[in-house]
């Protein structure tokens, strides 16, 4: 079900309209993106090999977008490209950290590619993570590419790139082709193509973020204790407010407090003449990079003026004018851009900051933004009028409430009273005091239930007769006059579909109303796209700004730990199979973590059966202790995290199919007895279990000889070593033969789950064990194949004692032969025949003539039997010579009758002429 | 771990916390009983990986996954403490979140004057959740009655799903139909009969769609029936809603006609005044709003039970969801509960 839901949802952008049930679906979708009027900024991810001019484009896109030059880029970076619509640039390390995480939060991927190289690892090893986290939208780009200097060579070259780009992120993705740098930036017009189509890209919907609200922190600061502030848009779905959080690649942490505050790229709304954005309007947000003139430092800012290019007007105007002077100054002040403003204010100043700092506290650097507490006003503003805009809801629904036989009852009509919120929310006495029994109302006497007659659908036909008259009379005139209208409708359609479109977009407003009200009643919900701030007390562990800070909310139930049988495949590209027991690091969800997989398949009586290596090309299931995380969520696994190239980082990827707190994966065991007394169908067997109770706990089983005779485990015996037993086979077993007997043993899967963070230690494979300490291979004599010398056995002849065959029946007798004469007589000359070498001469000439007879004889049989052959042979002749002539004469007599037929043809012709 | 303390209802506790796997501690003022354990071992059997800890001041409770036991049919003994239904209340619940199909036989108690009988659960429990769930697929039926001696017998078959709809309930829609089971043992058949054309006398003044089955329990070998009778009524309106009210023999109303008249009149006050569903099931519809997808969800209670408040507190304490409550139409966005344990191929 779930893997239809989510191809259901990739197609959603091309359903087509006509289709009534995909029709429902996509207004469904609609619903989904309730809050599509409060679009988080569009998350781009620069992903490419060092080298590739990832930061340059970045650069060169921010200048595109706002006319600002970013100096050192670190960080996201937010731009507003239009009225509507926010960007944010990141630039993604080659660490794999880096890139696995950056591939679970992107909006879009921009893959870079140098041209004079081509593509590198760390491109395949991006789109398959992002293969497996969702995949969203790529654009890949082509840099360096004068580096070609013949004509014919770069277009072969870029054909090449494009097929394969397109081979592997499957088609439909858009490969951009940037030429030369000029001045540290990319050309213009590349530039202003590749912005063009970042703006009007359409998102398509990963189902992972639209099911799990995070924050991209674009700043941070940390204060005293530890306490450390994180600011940034929440993304991807609505936030509801929970007390913990995960950071991404840190761990899980404890939230102080979570506010919503000024967002410094807002989206314009009020509705201008003019659709590009004003001078003044074009932001750009790159809090811990430096942009232009501006540069932020972990204690200072500073601001570096080339020039002083202006000087102050005050210095030169009478006093007479002054005053309206500088009513026209501080008009054109608050006209005048914030930073402006500032640094004028700045200028004028005669003492540092620091020293305006310890004589007065409240030192305001920006209008709202307080120095010391860091708080800025507005949030103080939203918490009163949400107060404001609750109390006036109050007013509004004040309710009397009749707390009456163990319910409480709002009555709409009477004076003011408690408030129904309150007194759930906030009364915090125990209201209940008895379990949950089902309610049982008072009831009163039948005469007061009459009034409820027009609850029911016969209610309003019981009432009185004169009044129901002139109603039906009315309406039916009603009726009349609208059948009269529709009739007027039907003849306008368009109007209708009018209509309808308006009604669908009332309802969207109407759901979007509902949302907005529910926001903003202050019940900890978030919508996208809102900035926030987050305090978290004691983060203990160190940031680095040039990796990715991902704050996602830890959610029902996937921050607990348990089994997850997954379907993993090896990389093809990985150099080898992944073997049992071995660590391994696995992506999953917003967590990475180290942990002891099991590999197994199923068989088809659905045992899991444990096996040792992961198959080379082909799926497997693996078990392992993490952290649960939805079926069909995709996962990577990789063996280190050290950034050497020498081998394809990505090792295998998966998918989660099952969650569960115990996994029975089976390994096979065969027990091994020998039989000592073989009674019959009976046999004793010992070696095989150590105790009588083991054996006990056998009774019943089956067992095998090698030879394939079945038999059953039966009782422990009194007879031989202990743990030896009697068992029956279906036939007397021989006292050579071995007794199997087939087990399965549960395998044990470590309970091991170790969270990534940027210093962890990991826990090191085998290899890794025996490189760094040189231990060798353990050797073990017995495991070694070795040639086997088989001795074929001799069995000694039945010989069957006289008295044993006297006593048999006659059809088992040996019976006695009677010859015929010339046997008998054979068998006397073969009795009387000398032994060559005792032979005398006259027995030697005996002997020879026989000999000679012998061979005359031979030789006249010999004869007869050539001749006998070519007689045969001449038979065979004669029979084969008799068909040819009789087919050769069915020929001719055929192509007779063909040509008279011709001629008969010919003649009739000649006659018809 | 979210403690509680002093808390008698925890049966709402442990179904949240059950829900979004959380680890809870409850505390308790008095010993609530034996269903108490009833409760905790019919919790066990569904699932793997539970730990509960059980001592005189209270239980630490830590959920597992919902096996269901791998589809296997279980059976289970409700004792005579609390009635079928007052397990099923939570076990219907939590077999939407199971990971293979729940087939369960309970024992027991099926018509009692403490909990909702059986026979409202299966008429009005079960579509109300429906509506939370259309794709749900699910039967419930009694095979036995049982008054007091808990020799009632139920079979349970349910499917687990994937999410819960977000749902709006807003209008409730004029009352169209009524429906109900008497059902009684070792009475006279004529009895039912008796409550029967009460009921209708009763409701003759406002609907003539009136249809009340009877259910008398046929004598069988080796079990030892004990006498009694009760009747369930059920209204569903135009906009299939279900509100329901169950009434039974006891010292006070001993007497059919007035067992009939009170079924009666108790759903008439139920119709009045309550909204989109009756005053004993709201805090479950509630429950699965908070747990639904992640959407706007509404309904409209009438009256609110004082269960239901203290069910909202545990809802907004374990899954962190808080209503909006104006003029008795409560409104919330769900937290987007997935079923993790659920199979897929």
């Amino acid at each position: 079900m779930s893997d239809s839901e989510e191809e259901q949802v990739k197609q959603a952008p091309i359903i087509k309209p006509h289709q009534k049930q995909q029709k429902d679906f996509y207004a469904e979708q609609l619903q989904a993106n309730e809050e599509a009027e409060s679009q988080a900024p569009l998350l781009v991810v620069v992903q490419g090999p060092k080298g590739s001019g990832k930061t340059t484009l970045i650069k060169s896109l921010v200048k595109h977008y706002t006319g600002q030059k970013i100096k050192k880029l670190v960080g996201p970076v937010t731009v507003r490209s239009n009225k509507q619509h926010r960007v944010t640039f990141v630039e993604c390390p080659s660490d794999i950290n880096a890139m696995s995480d950056l591939s679970k939060v992107a909006d879009l991927a921009l893959i870079m590619i140098d041209a004079s190289i081509g593509f590198e690892m760390e491109t395949f090893e991006y789109l398959s993570l992002l293969n497996n986290h969702g995949f969203p939208n790529v654009m890949g780009v082509l840099t360096h590419i004068d580096f070609f200097k013949d004509n014919k060579q770069l277009r072969k070259t870029r054909k090449k790139y494009k097929k394969r780009f397109e081979y592997e992120t499957g088609g439909n993705y858009k490969l951009f082709y940037l030429q030369a740098l000029k001045n540290e930036y990319y050309l213009k017009q590349d530039i202003h193509n590749l912005a063009r189509f970042i703006s009007i890209i359409k998102i398509a919907p990963v189902r992972w973020k639209t099911e799990h609200p995070f924050v991209l922190a674009d700043r941070y600061e940390q204060g005293k204790d530890n306490t450390t502030t994180f600011y940034g848009y929440v993304r991807g779905c609505t936030y509801r407010l929970n007390d913990r959080i995960h950071f991404v690649g840190q761990g899980d942490y404890y939230i102080d407090s979570f506010e919503e505050v000024l967002d410094p790229v807002e989206i314009i709304t009020a509705q201008k003449k003019h659709r590009s954005l004003k001078d003044t309007e074009k932001l750009v947000y790159a809090p811990m990079s430096s942009v232009g003139a501006l540069a932020i430092d972990a204690t200072a800012g500073y601001i570096t003026i080339p020039q002083p290019i202006f000087t102050e007007k005050n210095k030169f105007v009478n006093n007479e004018e002054q005053d309206d002077e500088e009513m026209e100054e501080q008009e054109q002040e608050q006209e005048l851009p914030e930073g402006v403003r500032m640094v004028r204010e700045l200028q004028q100043m005669t003492e540092g900051i620091d020293k305006q700092l310890e004589e007065e506290e409240d030192v305001q650097l920006l209008e709202g933004f307080e120095l010391e507490e860091d708080k800025p006003i507005k949030k103080k503003n939203n918490q009163q009028q949400i107060q404001q805009q609750r109390d006036l809801v109050r007013l509004k629904n004040r309710v009397n409430i009749k707390i009456e036989n163990g319910t409480v009852m709002p009555i709409t009509d009477t004076l003011l009273a408690t408030d129904l919120h309150e007194l759930i929310y906030q009364n915090k006495n125990g209201i209940n005091e008895f379990d949950s029994v089902r309610y049982i109302p008072k009831v009163q006497e039948r005469k007061s239930y009459r009034e409820i007659k027009e609850l029911f659908v016969t209610g309003f036909y019981g009432q009185t007769d004169v009044v129901d008259l002139e109603n039906l009379e009315k309406q039916m005139e009603e009726e009349e006059q609208e059948d009269k209208e529709q009739e007027q409708e039907n003849k306008d359609n368009n109007q209708n579909q009018k209509d309808e479109n308006q009604n669908s977009k009332e309802k969207q407003q109407e759901r979007q109303q509902l949302v907005n009200q529910l926001t903003n009643s202050n019940l900890g919900l978030y919508k996208k796209g809102t900035y926030v701030k987050i305090v978290i007390k004691d983060f203990s562990s160190s940031i680095k700004d040039e990796y990715p800070m991902i704050l996602a909310r830890s959610e029902v139930g996937e921050d607990n730990l348990g089994f997850i049988k997954i379907r993993i495949k090896k990389h093809r590209w990985h150099s080898n199979i992944l073997k049992s027991n071995d660590p391994i690091i696995i992506s999953l969800g917003w967590r990475r973590f180290q942990t002891i997989p099991i590999y197994c398949v199923q068989d088809p009586n659905d045992r899991l059966r444990f096996v040792k290596y992961t198959p080379e090309y082909d799926y497997c299931y693996a078990i392992f202790y993490g952290n649960f995380a939805p079926q069909g969520t995709g996962l990577v696994c990789t063996q280190s995290l050290s950034n050497k190239l020498s081998k394809f980082r990505v090792a295998a990827t998966g998918v989660v199919l099952e969650m569960n707190h115990q996994f029975d994966v089976m390994k096979k065991l065969k027990l091994v007895g020998e039989p000592f007394k073989v009674i019959k169908n009976t046999a004793f067997i010992k070696g095989m279990f150590n105790s009588s109770l083991e054996v006990a706990k056998f009774q019943g089983g089956l067992i095998k000889t090698v030879s394939g005779l079945r038999g059953h485990i039966k009782k422990p015996s009194k007879l031989g070593p202990d743990g030896s037993f009697r068992a029956t086979f279906e036939d007397k077993i021989q006292m050579s033969d071995l007794v199997f007997c087939r087990t399965w043993v549960r395998m044990h899967i470590e309970r091991f789950y170790r969270l990534i963070t940027n210093n962890v230690k990991l826990m090191k494979t085998m290899w890794e064990l025996r490189q760094e300490k040189q231990i060798p291979l353990e050797f073990k004599p017995d495991s070694t194949y070795q040639d086997q010398e088989r001795v074929p056995v001799k069995f000694a002849p039945l010989r069957i004692p006289n008295n044993l065959q006297q006593n048999l029946p006659f059809e088992s007798k040996e019976k006695v032969k009677s010859l015929s004469f010339r046997e008998r007589l054979r068998q006397q000359v073969e009795k009387n025949l000398p032994v060559k070498s005792n032979m005398t001469d006259k027995e030697k000439e005996v002997y020879s003539l026989i000999q000679r007879l012998n061979t005359i004889k031979n030789e006249k049989e010999k004869k007869r039997e050539q001749k006998d052959i070519q007689k045969q042979k001449v038979k065979e002749a004669q029979i084969k010579g008799q068909k040819q002539h009789l087919e050769e004469g069915k020929r001719k007599y055929k192509q007779q009758k063909q040509k008279d037929k011709f001629i008969k043809q010919v003649k009739k012709q000649q006659q018809q002429q | 771990m979210i403690s509680f303390q002093q808390v008698i209802n925890f049966r709402e506790i442990l179904l949240c916390s059950t829900l979004s796997e959380r680890p809870v501690k409850i505390e308790f003022s008095q010993y609530p009983g034996p269903h108490l354990q009833t409760m905790l071992k019919l919790l066990q059997l569904i699932q793997t990986g539970c730990k509960i800890d059980v001592n005189t001041k209270g239980i630490i409770y830590i959920p597992g996954i919902i096996t269901n036991q791998d589809g296997m049919l279980q059976t289970y003994n409700c004792g005579v403490d609390r009635s079928i239904s007052y397990y099923l209340e939570i076990l219907l619940i939590l077999s939407l979140f199971g990971k293979a199909p729940l087939n369960i036989e309970l024992n027991g108690i099926t018509n009692d004057q403490t909990d909702q009988s059986v026979d409202s659960i299966i008429n009005a429990y079960i579509p109300l959740i429906k509506k939370f769930a259309p794709e749900w697929e699910v039967s419930l039926k009694v095979t036995r009655r049982g008054f007091q001696a808990g020799t009632g017998t139920v079979i349970l078959h349910s499917k687990p799903i994937r999410q819960i709809q977000a749902t709006t309930l807003i209008e409730r829609g004029p009352i169209c139909k009524i429906r109900g089971v008497c059902s009684g043992s070792k009475v006279a058949p004529n009895l039912l009969n008796r409550v029967v054309s009460q009921c209708r006398n009763v409701f003759n003044d406002y609907i003539p769609d009136v249809w009340v089955h009877t259910d008398l329990q046929k004598s069988q070998k080796g079990v030892e029936f004990q006498s009694g009778y009760a009747v369930s009524l059920v209204g569903e309106s135009t906009n299939g809603l279900f509100i329901s009210c169950d009434c039974e023999y006891s010292n006070e109303l001993n007497d059919p006609e007035k067992v009939g008249e009170t079924a009666a009149l108790r759903l008439l006050d139920e119709i009045k005044n309550s909204g989109c569903c009756d005053t004993t099931q709201q805090q479950y519809a509630l429950l699965l709003m908070a747990v639904s997808q992640r959407k706007v969800s509404q309904i409209k209670l009438g009256r609110i039970s004082t269960h239901t408040i203290e069910t909202l507190r545990i809802i907004r304490s374990i899954l962190g969801v808080t209503f909006n409550v104006e003029e008795s139409v409560f409104s919330c966005i769900g937290c987007g509960l997935i079923n993790l344990s659920r199979l897929t191929q």
